[in-house]
């Protein structure tokens, strides 16, 4: 179709933010899988957001796009990425904890297929070494998980070592050649490793542990047994060596011989920290508290006996497991881990255990205030306080709005001027059937603006804060344009449920916007009611505004009609779609009409058939009154 | 932010390390290496520290001994360094004494040529388990180097060519001690460890059962299972710290109640309250040289890891979980983690915090002695706000000044075991076991002496006695 020359061309999102965006994508996928079943809405959004970003993603090679683990970071369809996001970190130790170096995803993967990856990946986690849940050793059509190979990190924290699924580029051969012709002589452990420092600034920490590992290997097997001078004989090889190995790095070779990495990582890192020292160990795993100046108190049993003797009688006390105490504890703890840990498990878990506590005994429920308080008194939008909207919506899950009500940071004119912090509790503290509350709500959107609400509510959006059942609703209530901007940003940025209900909104406001144009353009067009779609398909049709959708929403529009017309769909919406393509006059869409009406055996239909070529019919004439003569559209 | 540290007392000269001190750090570190081993692959950089550590104590060992291998047999659950048992290493090493048993074999040889590459075939091959009909023999096979043999597995111990047709070293156990209780404990904390590393579910039974084994011991014979708990060289890792706070945890439990669900409930947290401590760099939790802030940091991070780690598994108890969270949490909103409320501890979190902290103190780890317990009590008493000072002057009074199954020096010259505490914590019940010569008396001539009820002129403790480990090493 012909570009419109008033529509501002779409600029792409640049290179590394879809790569990011991948791996976000991936891992919403992943943990969206591993809660719920194939056919559930959920499931289907994330996978078609992800797919979005493959589409949107260069192909690295023919087979798709991959995403490999490197170091503490990714490699995405070639391209460095670091794993700096919640998602892009869980994506990493999900996978380390599978023992999978990555996954390698063609375009046409099915969702069914990677459903059943995330099973097999979550599978794993129980039982990493029991051959059946070996992922390498599986098959899923368009997916092949990459092995996981350590090659070792000593500053590595917990359990995550490096792992190299192959992309390194690094000339093994020639750095080879050069080590052997450069033998040895005398370095200190400080100049070897600001050596090492200095060769690898631009390949990154885990070149430079290669570097040393290949060093390593070209020392004959006796220097091993002394390590001492081994770590000098490494230190002399990288002075001599250092112009020739940076040119080599700088030409960046891959090298294909896997089993000469291995050697090298094996022997390389005997001597990278390899330190004896002289002095007696010191261990600090279960030292206490020790004050400066313990070390002068001595062994006095009088003084001793003194102090003790000082201390507060406890004869009554008597260890019961259902003390006072025990529940806000454990609440704290909940508390705290809900607002600090990455790992849905434990927040699930966390949650189900401070509901049970709150049940028990409902006064911890202050407790739950005061995080919501400390919430909002934050100006930082640190990851602990994005975090703390999960307790908004654990008090909003839970049926206990009323905490949220008579605070002081929840009138409209302090919402407004702190915004967006103290947005979502404010919502929550409202009544969706209380005018009084909807009008505070437009007096807060007022106030704030149109600007600085689609500016700041991105950030609420993306953080899904906005998008909650009750949240929504009570946006949709207030009959307002102040609104709209929140209604935008939802219909963009939100699941699939908050479609039908936005959709809504703007039938009952019966003002054709660009709130609608939006909705069309971003979203498969099927959960719609048809009464919906007719009427946002309207304004197109009846008052010939093109000028509030974009061409690229009309395009999807006619595109969806066309394809929801020649489909299984129930017949209702098909005939709905039938009718709507036949006020949208094209050729396309007249071919599309033909294609149906002639749907079905010749003879012997069914009621349904004949309604359908009935529509069709119909909307082949009235698509033909309309053209008037040659196609247009 | 409170100092980690705890630096050497510059009163108390440092100790000359015994040759049998040294190898047992050498077996905590081929153990250590064994854990590693289940967890990375074997040429994993953990797995090589450990095993050079390894290399570099057999050196210090051979020169110490002036001889040019050291052997460690295999007797009956103990491990036996020149006929002595090492009661340490021991305890720390059941997997090792298990797999050398499965082997058929009777103890290790390390020469001093042995090299890291060497300890890693051996790790790998005692991993396995034997073919039928294979034994020791096959892995001596793999670790031979030409004409030389760096690493030996040895035959049975009563195979040993020394001229006698053999029998282990006699034990004079005067003390029977729950050695096979202490070694479970430790492999299953080893095994916990291992499970937390590799992101396995953790099983919650058998950590029960311990706690429970445990206080069926402590009520049958506590002085046996707190006597062990105070042995010197002892596991310079973090495992015997758990099994060792689980036992004066329910030590003190007792004091407070008679509800053995409480107790049990009580024990099992304190056996897990550490588990965070398998997601700090191993590097950093058992690092040789003074901590950067850094890494300081990350060790305070250890019972947000813990709470983390048992979170993610649906019925964990709870207890557990704020135990595990709050054991260095202080009184006036202090301590660590930091959390935006003000934390309060129950007392089951209490009575973890304070016998963890008695525990640090006055354990002994191969870079400092063993404190004395009233020392321990000064320096906890003086921590303000730190723990509920009714229970800690409970604790005291629990625990005493001569906890129980010290054996201790008496005025009038006897030697005397502790058998109970009294309402004044320096003069327990004790058990004469000796005349005032020192000669051990029958059990039948042993006597029950009250020390509270007695003149102090007459009857009281003048010194705590360290005990040789070999006198009370008797399977149990």
């Amino acid at each position: 179709m012909p570009k419109n020359p008033s529509v501002p061309p779409v600029v792409p999102m640049p290179q590394e933010s879809l790569e990011e965006k991948l791996l976000e994508q991936l891992a919403a996928f992943l943990k969206a899988s591993f809660i719920y079943p194939s056919n559930n809405e959920r499931v289907y959004k994330v996978c078609d957001e992800l797919r979005r970003v493959f589409e949107e993603l260069p192909r690295e090679r023919e087979f798709g796009h991959s995403v490999a683990i490197e170091g503490d970071d990714f490699r995405v369809s070639g391209i460095s990425v670091k794993a700096a996001t919640p998602g892009a970190k869980w994506l990493h130790d999900a996978l380390l904890r599978a023992r999978v170096g990555g996954v390698e995803i063609s375009g046409d993967v099915t969702l069914e297929a990677l459903h059943t990856f995330a099973e097999k990946l979550r599978a794993s986690f129980a039982r990493p070494d029991q051959k059946e849940l070996n992922l390498l050793g599986m098959e899923f059509p368009g997916i092949r998980p990459l092995e996981l190979r350590f090659s070792g990190r000593h500053d590595q924290a917990g359990v995550r070592a490096v792992a190299r699924t192959g992309y390194l580029v690094h000339p093994r051969g020639d750095i080879m050649r050069v080590l052997q012709e450069d033998a040895a002589i005398l370095s200190s452990v400080e100049s070897l490793e600001e050596m090492v420092e200095n060769l690898s600034d631009h390949s990154g920490a885990s070149v430079r542990l290669d570097l040393l590992e290949l060093i390593s290997e070209a020392l004959p097997v006796e220097a091993l047994i002394d390590h001492r001078a081994a770590r000098e004989l490494v230190g002399q090889i990288l002075e001599r060596s250092s112009s020739r190995l940076e040119q080599l790095l700088i030409d960046g070779v891959n090298s294909p011989d896997d089993s000469l990495e291995l050697a090298l990582a094996d022997i390389g890192r005997r001597f990278f920290k390899a330190q004896i020292d002289d002095v007696t160990a010191k261990q600090q795993q279960d030292l206490p508290e020790g004050r400066p100046g313990d070390e002068k108190i001595h062994e006095d049993l009088d003084a001793m006996l003194a102090e003790y003797h000082a201390l507060p009688d406890g004869d009554e006390l008597e260890l019961r497991l259902e003390d006072e105490i025990y529940p806000r504890e454990t609440a704290g703890v909940c508390l705290f881990q809900i607002v600090n840990s990455d790992d849905e498990d434990v927040v699930r878990n966390a949650m189900q255990l401070l509901a049970k506590l709150i049940a028990k005994r409902p006064e911890i429920s202050d407790l739950l205030c005061s995080y919501v308080e400390m919430c909002v008194s934050e100006q930082g939008l640190t990851k602990e306080y994005e975090n703390y909207w999960r307790v908004i919506d654990f008090i909003q899950d839970q049926g206990l709005d009323t905490l949220l009500e008579g605070r002081d940071f929840l009138r409209p004119e302090v919402v407004a001027t702190t915004f967006p912090h103290q947005f979502v509790p404010f919502l929550d503290s409202l009544n969706s059937t209380q005018q009084d509350d909807l009008d505070k709500l437009t007096e807060a959107c007022r106030v704030i603006g149109r600007k600085r609400l689609r500016a700041e509510t991105e950030f609420l959006v993306h953080k899904k804060a906005l998008i909650t059942k009750s949240r929504v609703k009570t946006i949709l209530s207030v009959n307002s344009d102040h609104v709209l901007p929140l209604v935008q940003m939802i219909v963009e940025h939100g699941e699939e449920w908050v479609r039908g209900p936005v959709a809504k909104f703007i039938f009952d406001r019966n003002t054709p916007t660009k709130e609608a144009a939006a909705l069309l353009a971003v979203r498969p067009l099927s959960d719609l009611d048809p009464q919906y779609l007719a009427a946002l398909c309207e304004p197109y049709l009846g008052r010939k505004q093109r000028m509030w959708l974009w061409d690229r929403s009309a395009y999807l529009l006619r595109k969806y009609l066309r394809r929801t017309a020649d489909s299984d769909e129930p017949t209702k919406r098909r005939i709905t779609a039938i009718d709507m393509l036949g006020l949208l006059p094209s050729l396309e869409n007249l071919e599309a009409l033909r294609a149906v009406a002639k749907e079905g055996p010749r003879l012997m239909l069914t009621a349904d058939q004949r309604m359908l070529r009935k529509a069709a019919k119909d909307a082949v004439a009235a698509m033909q009154r309309r053209l008037k003569g040659p196609d247009h559209g | 932010m409170d100092d980690l540290f705890f630096n050497r007392d510059p009163d108390e000269p440092d100790a000359p390390r015994t040759p049998e001190a040294i190898v047992t750090e050498l077996v905590d570190n081929l153990v250590a290496s064994l854990i590693n081993a289940r967890i990375y692959w074997t040429n994993h950089p953990r797995v090589l520290a450990s095993l050079q550590t390894v290399i570099s104590l057999l050196q210090e060992a051979c020169v110490k001994t002036a001889k040019e291998s050291v052997a460690v047999a295999v007797s009956t659950d103990f491990l036996v360094f020149d006929d002595r048992p090492l009661l340490g290493a021991s305890i720390a090493a059941p997997r090792l004494i298990k797999a050398l048993d499965e082997w058929s074999s009777g103890g290790l040889k390390l020469s001093k040529s042995a090299t890291v590459a060497d300890l890693e075939v051996l790790l790998e091959a005692i991993r396995a388990a034997p073919a039928e009909g294979n034994g020791y023999e096959q892995i001596n096979e793999k670790l031979r180097r030409g004409s030389r043999q760096p690493i030996e597995l040895l035959p049975v111990y009563r195979e040993i060519e020394d001229g006698v047709e053999g029998k282990p070293p006699e034990l004079r156990g005067k003390c029977v001690v729950p050695l096979q209780l202490y070694q479970s404990a430790m492999d299953l904390l080893q095994g916990l460890t291992v499970s937390v590393s590799t992101g396995k579910t953790i099983d919650f039974a058998p950590i029960q059962t311990h706690a429970e084994l445990m206080l069926q011991r402590l009520e049958s014979n506590e002085g046996a299972l707190m006597n062990l708990a105070r042995q010197d060289h002892y596991d310079a890792f973090t495992f015997g710290h758990s099994v060792r706070v689980s036992v004066l945890a329910l030590n003190f439990g007792r004091s407070l109640t008679k509800d053995s669900g409480a107790l049990i409930q009580l024990g099992t947290a304190a056996l897990l309250h550490d588990v965070g401590k398998a997601m700090v760099p191993f590097e950093v939790l058992h690092s040789n040289k003074a901590l950067s802030a850094e890494e300081r940091a990350e060790i305070c991070r250890h019972p947000e890891y813990g709470a983390q780690i048992l979170l993610d598994h649906e019925h964990c108890d709870p207890h557990a979980i704020s135990a595990t969270f709050g054991h260095h949490c202080a009184h006036g909103h202090r301590g660590y983690p930091k959390t935006l409320h003000e934390h309060r501890v129950s007392m089951v979190t209490d009575i973890v915090g304070i016998v963890d902290v008695f525990e640090a103190l006055t354990a002994a780890r191969p870079y400092k002695r063993p404190m004395s317990p009233v020392r321990a009590y000064r320096i906890m008493m003086g921590m303000e706000d730190k723990f509920d000072r009714r229970l800690l002057k409970r604790f005291i009074q629990c625990n005493g000044i001569h906890p129980n199954g010290q054996l201790i020096q008496l005025s009038s010259g006897e030697r005397a075991r502790v058998m109970r505490q009294t309402t004044d914590i320096a003069a327990p019940i004790v058990k004469v076991e000796t005349d005032r010569e020192g000669n051990f008396l029958l059990p039948t001539e042993q006597w029950d002496l009250d020390l509270s009820v007695q003149s102090t002129q007459v009857f009281h403790v003048t010194e705590q006695l360290a005990e040789d480990p070999a006198t009370l090493v008797s399977s149990a």
